[in-house]
């Protein structure tokens, strides 16, 4: 589904930060993890504080007249992210938070130029880009 | 015979939406009651009543004797009332803008947006304690100095139109009652469940009773407060005919009026612009509120050899809106306000065919699925129109484009000056010379450069010139205090 308007960008990007919150907790919460508990826990607090500030910046920057219709950015291209199941090893975990990683910093990316009309939260978009990317590293240094 | 008592049984059940005089919700008296309709559904929301003239000059008087009290509360104290207003308009943010959808038709972004504006003007009335603050001079002469005042002067009301229910009053509201005055509102009889909304967030800030005061109806009851002598101002926004006719009215009785009328916004196009670039802000200008915005882009002028460039991209961009209801996050227009605004459109156009101009874009039989009978009209476009047509000079209020050709700058500027209204023009250039000239010599009060809205935010004025404005001083910035106050010099002299 093409996301044509600024409130289909940011509810889609508010799922994604969901996910990601719900995704990591689990992992933290699961006794079949101890290696990185405390590192992902920090990560899904670190989802639920963007989507609390994206919420709030959103609501605070959102202007009729400076609102533009959105072109060329799909659902569908960041779809995949992955869900965490009982029959998943550390290893497997590791590669599904990589993933989910790559795409939430593709989107980010993607979208903060879609959205440069509303400038507050694009720059949020672009900070958050980077801020994703720094997860995909640290998660690429866990042994 | 039973079908008129089912349809008197339905609207029994529909709730009546209530007066707030002083300080209480107030249920009319009047057995004149009008629809508020859903323009996606159809559906009747609401009844609002006509309220009476007693009713009104109970308001009025109520106002009146609350002024007393409010004027001499501090500035700071008044300030801290438009704190906790802001915070409960931010609580209840999602809730107005859903009304907005529900009640408008705009979309949820485009409601979102309208709301953020309303709590910016408060946000900006919060200062009152500098923004009022007066002058002086020491030593105007030996032993002498100098100084000015402002003061409030009593009670203000607001007649806003359907347009932007929930932000258009907070253009004036904030300012007039942050100064010290009293204020009445009268919303748009078809758009009344914002503002009752915002009165219930008002009602919970807890104002002195009298304070702010609102009162339904329509033209009528907007006669009563303009005929009353004890009303110091009013402010109205809506179509030239009735800000003419309101200024008129409200100055012979001595009124302060600021009166913004009607418009006819052009955008430039010039050769050099970046054409992907100013798209979506165009988009946005014509068809954003599906046209129904005083500072909507109407006339698209290109300039010189960009015009067969412009065009079809024009044409592709308008196609690709996605036209619905609102609440859909995936809609980008929505549908014009009532039954009678579609007819007035569709009559425009109509006009168009008639006086020769090329309809290349024509939304007039779209099909909005579920909302079959909503009042839809999808993104429409002319071509060859020349400015003095009437779809080309008068406005639409609609989503419809008129495109023009002009062979350089100061041909477009002749156009526009051609034209009565004087509300907004934008101009789409790299060129700052093109840009700085422009800027320098239109004849319209708020001016874009690549910009399809030339909305002030509220601590500037809104600007409109010719016959979109009657009076002298603006909504918001600091216009807006100066007509919410007035200026008293003292000159002092000790022994």
């Amino acid at each position: 589904m093409e996301l044509k308007t600024f409130s289909a960008v940011l509810r889609f990007t508010l799922q994604l930060e969901d996910h990601a919150a719900q995704f990591y907790q689990k992992v933290a919460s699961s006794d079949k993890y101890p290696q990185a508990k405390q590192i992902f826990l920090a990560f899904s607090e670190n989802s639920r504080k963007r989507k609390q500030t994206l919420e709030k910046t959103a609501r605070e920057s959102v202007d009729h007249s400076l609102l533009e219709p959105i072109s060329g950015l799909f659902e569908e291209h960041y779809a995949g992210s992955p869900v965490l199941s009982e029959s998943m090893s550390y290893a497997d975990v590791l590669v599904a938070a990589k993933q989910l990683e790559e795409i939430a910093q593709k989107f980010y990316g993607d979208a903060a130029g879609k959205i440069s009309f509303i400038a507050t939260v694009s720059r949020l978009y672009t900070r958050y880009a980077q801020e994703r990317s720094k997860t995909l590293a640290t998660l690429q240094g866990l042994p | 015979m039973v079908q008129a008592t089912k349809t008197e049984a339905r609207k029994a059940e529909l709730p009546t939406i209530k007066n707030y005089v002083n300080g209480e919700w107030v249920e009319s008296k009047s057995t004149r009651t009008l629809d508020v309709i859903n323009p996606v559904t159809t559906e009747v929301l609401a009844q609002v009543p006509v309220s009476t003239r007693e009713e009104v000059e109970e308001g009025i008087q109520c106002a009146v004797e609350a002024f007393e009290e409010w004027r001499e509360t501090p500035p700071l104290t008044r300030a801290r009332y438009m704190f906790t207003l802001k915070n409960l308009m931010e609580e209840h943010f999602e809730e107005v803008s859903r009304i907005l959808v529900h009640e408008h038709g705009k979309t949820i972004d485009e409601s979102r947006g309208e709301v953020r504006r309303a709590i910016e003007s408060v946000e900006h009335a919060a200062g009152i304690p500098t923004l009022m603050m007066g002058y002086n001079a020491e030593m105007i002469a030996p032993g002498m100095d100098e100084e000015c005042i402002l003061q409030p002067l009593g009670v203000f009301c607001c007649l806003p139109p359907s347009n932007f229910p929930a932000m258009i009053p907070f253009w004036f509201l904030p300012y007039a009652v942050a100064c010290g005055n009293t204020y009445i509102v009268k919303p748009s009889s078809e758009v009344p469940l914002s503002m009752n909304k915002m009165f219930e967030l008002i009602h919970e800030a807890d104002f002195p009773p009298g304070v702010i005061n609102l009162v339904n109806g329509t033209r009528e009851v907007a006669d009563v407060l303009l005929e009353s002598k004890d009303v110091k101002g009013v402010s109205f926004v809506g179509s030239t005919p009735v800000a003419r006719y309101v200024y008129a009215k409200a100055t012979s009785t001595g009124k302060r009026a600021q009166c913004q009328g009607g418009a006819k916004n052009f955008l430039l196009v010039m050769p050099d612009a970046p054409l992907d670039k100013i798209m979506p802000a165009i988009m946005n200008s014509v068809y954003g509120c599906a046209g129904q915005r005083c500072l909507a882009g109407a006339n698209i002028v290109a300039v010189g050899d960009i015009y067969e460039p412009l065009k079809q991209k024009l044409i592709e961009a308008a196609k690709s809106i996605k036209v619905g209801n609102g609440l859909d996050e995936s809609v980008q227009m929505g549908p014009l306000r009532s039954k009678q605004a579609k007819e007035k459109v569709l009559s425009y156009i109509e006009t168009g065919l008639k006086e020769g101009a090329k309809l290349i874009l024509d939304g007039r039989n779209i099909k909005v699925e579920g909302f079959e009978n909503g009042y839809f009209i999808g993104p429409t476009i002319f071509d060859q129109v020349d400015p003095k047509m009437k779809i080309g000079s008068e406005e639409i209020f609609g989503p419809v484009m008129c495109i023009m050709r002009a062979k350089d700058l100061d041909e477009s500027l002749d156009m526009i000056h051609q034209n009565p209204h004087g509300n907004a023009a934008s101009i789409f250039t790299q060129s700052g010379k093109w840009a700085r000239e422009f800027k320098h010599r239109v004849q319209a009060g708020d001016v874009g450069i690549n910009l399809g809205i030339a909305a002030p935010v509220a601590f500037f004025p809104f600007s409109g010139w010719k016959d979109s404005f009657f009076g002298d001083l603006h909504g918001q910035g600091f216009d807006a205090i100066n007509f919410f106050t007035e200026r008293k010099v003292v000159i002092s002299r000790w022994f």
